[in-house]
């Protein structure tokens, strides 16, 4: 057998827990620790798990009343020494050797320490299973790869979802918006230009109109000033003509001549007199339209075009939300000059290159769950077969097979293709599974570990399974350390062995 | 099972031999080493990002 080919370790404990100086020897095949409650069986254990894992911390190492400690190891022909020291802020610092075949999944896999949960492993559900094969198949490393790339990943979708980014998406609303502010102020600026001209027409027309009223109001007045004259000449005549008569004979043909001459006259005077009034009425009225009409030139001067104030007004307003709206494009388009990240840069290009970087977290992460899915699976089916295996060559009364399904759920069947369910077992049955599992556990991913150990397991266990089952071990595992209580008066552990 | 052995999306991805074994070294050395393997990540995609942009 491999066991017996190999030589005695032994391990030497110095200030270690409730351990002074302890010096034990193991040998291939069965080592049982015999010791009473609290006399050091469990301090044993850890003492020696640190030569080979890490998991336990030294401060639950060192004696609480020592300053230094020591372990050390004779296996192979070499000593392996581990010492401890608590510094003066209460600190306890490991220093030294390991043992060549150190694992830090050693203990998980091969001590089976109540304290390491080795029921609860079976009872606590998928996602135990799932951290323990993960753990021990290295799956936690691409799980944490996986992890930490998601996480950059919601970083990265953080920060575009930031007010920089939005106001980025927004642009091409913020670009419409401008172009409609460009019109509406190119359309106003046109309304203003076609109120100006319009107002400029309608003054022309009154000034024409005043131009052609004031030509007519010349014409008629010199007409009216001709009449006048007419009538003086006409009164001038008719004077003439009364002096004249005057010196004439009344009855004569001459004096009759004269008065047809002055009733004429006197006819003359009244219709140029008529047509002087109906003038005089004209040029007034002429003058009147005249004052009028530049009364209305002067009002209309004076106001302006109509509605102008308030297009100019609206035309202000419009290049002021230009100016803002290029201001908010300008911010949407470029990180700020004193942004602690992306200073002065364009957010187009930052914001392609996150989304690059998304890109090629995405297919990372993709990758990494792929060898992920792969390396579990693989680890889930080696392990089964395994569980397997040691239940047939065990041959353990009532079960037939336990196995660990797709989801890392464990079935536990009993005779006759009974699924169980895992908390109705007995807690016999359930330390018989757990330790198996870890048989398992340690023969898929550290076949080559040397050691098995149990620890203090066989208060509520059935003696007859819990030694047919560590024979079972002795037989695939080099050395196989069982710690056992007893009553014995001994202090100290004493170790029993069999080949 | 036989179908995910077949398949391999490595070559499709550049770096990723080199990141895998950086980050798995890394994690051997330390399993919670979260931080720096984010740091290592975020380098090899910004390295991505600014390749793939002077190729486009």
């Amino acid at each position: 057998m491999q066991a017996d080919t190999r030589e005695n370790i032994i391990l030497e404990l110095e200030n270690i827990g409730c351990l002074k100086r302890l010096r034990i020897e193991f040998k291939p095949g069965l080592n049982i620790i015999k010791a009473p409650n609290a006399s050091g069986k469990t301090t044993l254990i850890r003492g020696f798990s640190c030569m080979f894992s890490n998991r336990i911390p030294p401060s639950h190492l060192l004696a609480l009343d020592e300053l230094n400690g020591r372990i050390r190891v004779h296996y192979n022909g070499r000593i392996y020494e581990k010492t401890l020291r608590r510094t003066p802020s209460g600190q306890v610092i490991a220093h030294g050797d390991m043992l060549p075949f150190a694992d830090p999944r050693a203990f998980d896999a091969c001590v089976a320490l109540a304290e390491t949960g080795v029921v609860h492993r079976i009872t606590g559900g998928s996602s135990v299973f799932r951290k323990y094969l993960e753990e021990l198949s290295y799956g936690n490393y691409y799980s944490a790869v996986i992890n930490a790339s998601q996480e950059l990943i919601n970083e990265y979708s953080r920060k575009l979802a930031g007010p920089s980014f939005k106001n980025f998406e927004e642009l091409p609303l913020l670009l419409t918006e401008l172009t409609d502010l460009h019109i509406r102020r190119d359309q106003t600026q046109q309304e203003i230009e076609k109120s100006k001209s319009g107002h400029e027409a309608e003054l022309q027309g009154i000034r024409e109109e005043i131009e052609k009223k004031s030509s007519s109001l010349s014409k008629e007045e010199a007409y009216l000033s001709q009449l006048t004259r007419s009538l003086s000449l006409e009164k001038e005549r008719e004077e003439q003509l009364q002096e004249l008569l005057k010196l004439t004979d009344g009855s004569s043909e001459i004096a009759a001549n004269i008065r047809r001459g002055i009733k004429s006259s006197r006819e003359n005077q009244e219709r140029i007199e008529t047509e002087i009034k109906t003038q005089t009425q004209l040029v007034e009225t002429l003058k009147r339209d005249l004052k009028t009409l530049r009364d209305s030139l002067k009002k209309k001067e004076a106001e302006g075009p109509h509605g102008l104030e308030d297009l100019e007004r609206r035309l202000e307003n419009i290049k002021k939300m230009i100016v803002l709206k290029e201001e908010e494009i300008q911010r949407a388009e470029r990180f700020p000059p004193d942004d602690a990240e992306y200073p002065g840069k364009l957010v187009v290009d930052v914001r392609s290159e996150i989304l690059r970087k998304i890109e090629w977290l995405d297919k990372v992460t993709g990758y990494f769950q792929e060898k992920y899915m792969r390396r579990m699976t693989n680890a889930r089916h080696r392990f089964n077969s395994n569980v397997t295996k040691a239940f047939q060559n065990l041959g353990l009364k009532g079960f037939e097979n336990v196995f660990l399904d797709q989801d890392f759920m464990l079935h536990v069947m009993r005779e006759g293709s009974i699924q169980q369910p895992v908390e109705t077992l007995s807690a016999s049955e359930k330390l018989t599974i757990s330790i198996i599992l870890m048989l398992a556990a340690k023969e898929t991913f550290l076949p080559n570990f040397p050691f098995f150990i149990v620890d203090e397991l066989t208060l509520s266990y059935d003696p007859e399974r819990f030694w047919r089952i560590m024979n079972y071990i002795k037989r695939r595992v080099p050395y196989v350390i069982v710690t056992s209580l007893t009553s014995s008066l001994t202090d100290k552990p004493e170790v029993i062995h069999k080949p | 099972m036989s179908n995910i052995r077949d398949r391999d999306s490595s070559h499709a991805i550049p770096y990723i031999k080199e990141l895998e074994r950086i980050a798995l070294n890394l994690l051997r050395k330390n399993p919670n080493n979260k931080e720096k393997l984010k740091e290592i990540l975020e380098d090899y995609a910004s390295r991505y990002a600014r390749e793939y942009n002077i190729r486009a």
